[in-house]
């Protein structure tokens, strides 16, 4: 009886605290008319939660906007009768698209033909702004495909090659010097983070020194994933975590529930000159991200689905990183799992990471 | 109406457990356990081939759990065959040349293993056919097919090379499987990888750095 008084109050005093901060009228969350349809979803399908709520919204929203958007549209035309044609054409397109693609739904929950749209218009707005054209993929995940990593702590030299590679395939901000990976340089006999140098820059390898390297290990329970406020982030079937940039806040908090360091915050807009930017893009993967969001290695899912080898694993000259389908009982992968002496990083936080080392 | 009193706990941590099971019920499963539950070829359609047109392929003559193939290696040689210019072997050339006069790969210099234990002919066949190598109890090997040769000596490498974890994948993690022979990472005349400077300054961890100071 203690406890489910206990309960009862800690689940009241939320509820609560929110109504007494929107009692104030004019605020509209606290209304009857989102209670109704709140109930009769747990009532009749305990399962569903916000999303359906979502959809139902943003298809009633999304008409809104469209009307919107053509009285918008209808007022600079008309404003800007003493301008050229040409140009007013391209920026009403331009405004048109940026209103749709500022109210477009989470990726996760498109149909096929609203993943199609928008990156129709993705890529008809990077041609708007740059002029070029860009190839956006929207892949899903195949079947009986479940993606795993492995990564030989003899074998890596700290040559770097990889970051190289990573930060051209995944367009990553020049100016803050992102990269998805790192290289640490262990001494030998200690695997302490604290103590490793991420900062080397001498010849490689060390004597008495080994390397080894992280990076989003796609943990097949990641607590990125469950601290999402906005489900912006999840886990695919093929066992990548992805994010949405279009639907991520920006608040960090899968960055604070990463215990590996895998993700990355975008401080400020991502600069990558117009001539590196790779025009082989994924949807959630390498397109161009904005200030605000979160990003991280995606396995390079524009190439991984595509059939290809992440670009780390097709940059590194000594073979330490071993990439595979681990639903396949002949992949490389698989056999480094049943033949060597595999470790994964903090396996006690029950994460579930897909990347190994091991040794030779 | 006792009995039903007494059922009520019961009841109540089974519908507990129930709940607490279905909370779980999400994506979390052990590692071991999915890769344990798949033993068949997989069903999806992705393959290697549209990734590796422009390599000449061929297949490893190897009884390995899975067919694979390697690159081939004596169409990028410049000065294969080799027969092109040893026509005899090679006392008989050596008996013809000047004293002293070096014509070819003489600036090869041998960086492997000790010399007891080998020189130029523990691999190369100067005796019979210069076109293909010689293993040690004088068999034929194939210049394509080098691993075999490094596979008399260094078995551990090689069995970690034909089960996946030594050596280099290319182009693509799906099926057929196409490896690096041993020769095209290394050199066979000075195997071992010299140290060199990083690809790029590791910048890991200085921006935070910066930013925390």
């Amino acid at each position: 009886m203690f406890f489910k008084k206990n309960k009862n109050n800690s689940s009241e005093e939320p509820s609560n605290t929110p109504k007494s901060g929107c009692g104030t009228g004019s605020c509209s969350c606290g209304s009857s008319k989102e209670h109704g349809p709140k109930e009769e979803i747990k009532g009749s399908e305990p399962k569903k939660d916000g999303f359906d709520q979502v959809l139902e919204k943003k298809t009633d929203r999304r008409d809104a906007i469209k009307k919107l958007t053509a009285g918008l549209l209808a007022g600079a035309g008309l404003a800007s009768t003493s301008c050229s044609v040409t140009a007013n054409d391209l920026d009403k397109e331009m405004a048109g698209l940026e209103w749709e693609e500022y109210f477009k739904g989470n990726y996760k929950l498109m149909t096929d033909k609203e993943r199609g749209e928008t990156i129709k218009r993705l890529e008809r707005m990077y041609e708007l702004k740059k002029g070029g054209k860009i190839n956006v993929s929207s892949q899903g995940a195949a079947e009986d495909v479940l993606y795993g990593y492995a990564f030989n702590i003899s074998k890596c030299k700290g040559y770097m090659d990889c970051v190289n590679a990573c930060v051209e395939e995944n367009n990553q901000d020049r100016a803050s010097e992102m990269q998805y990976i790192r290289i640490h340089e262990h001494r030998n006999g200690s695997m302490n983070f604290e103590m490793a140098d991420d900062n080397f820059y001498h010849e490689v390898p060390a004597a008495g020194h080994f390397y080894l390297g992280t990076q989003c290990f796609h943990c097949q329970n990641p607590p990125c994933v469950e601290v999402c406020p906005t489900q912006a982030t999840w886990l695919e079937k093929d066992g990548i975590v992805v994010v949405d940039y279009d639907w991520c806040i920006g608040c960090r908090y899968c960055m604070a529930a990463c215990p590996y360091d895998g993700r990355r915050f975008n401080w400020a807009t991502p600069q990558v000159p117009e001539e590196e930017v790779n025009k082989n893009q994924h949807y959630l993967g390498n397109r161009l991200r904005k200030k605000g969001v979160m990003e991280k290695c995606t396995f390079c899912i524009q190439r991984s689905r595509d059939g290809k080898n992440p670009a780390c694993v097709e940059a590194c000259p000594t073979g330490a990183r071993i990439f595979g389908n681990l639903l396949d009982p002949n992949s490389e992968i698989r056999w480094v799992l049943a033949n060597k002496k595999v470790f994964r990083l903090k396996e006690d936080l029950g994460t579930e990471p897909k990347f190994w080392y091991f040794m030779d | 109406m006792n009995k039903i009193k007494k059922l009520l706990p019961a009841l109540f941590l089974i519908c507990l457990g129930w709940q607490s099971c279905s909370h779980h019920e999400g994506p979390h499963q052990s590692m071991a356990d999915i890769v344990k539950q798949h033993k068949e070829e997989p069903a999806h359609n992705i393959s290697s081939d549209k990734n590796l047109d422009e390599l000449v392929k061929m297949m490893a003559d190897v009884q390995a759990r899975d067919t694979f193939y390697l690159p081939r290696r004596s169409v990028h040689m410049v000065s294969f065959p080799c027969s092109n210019c040893h026509t005899a072997p090679m006392n008989e050339l050596k008996a013809g040349a000047k004293a002293g006069e070096k014509k070819a790969h003489w600036n090869i210099e041998l960086k492997h293993a000790k010399k007891d234990a080998m020189d130029c002919a523990t691999c190369h066949n100067t005796k019979g056919n210069m076109d293909e190598l010689v293993s040690l109890t004088g068999r034929t090997i194939h210049i394509d097919e080098s691993f075999k040769q490094c596979a008399q000596c260094h078995s551990t490498q090689y069995k970690d090379w034909e089960g996946g974890s030594h050596g280099k994948r290319l182009g693509s993690w799906a099926k057929p499987r196409v490896i690096n022979n041993c020769t095209n990472c290394h050199n066979p005349h000075s195997p071992a990888f010299e140290p060199r400077w990083p690809a790029r300054l590791n910048t890991a961890s200085t921006y935070h750095q910066t930013k925390e100071k």
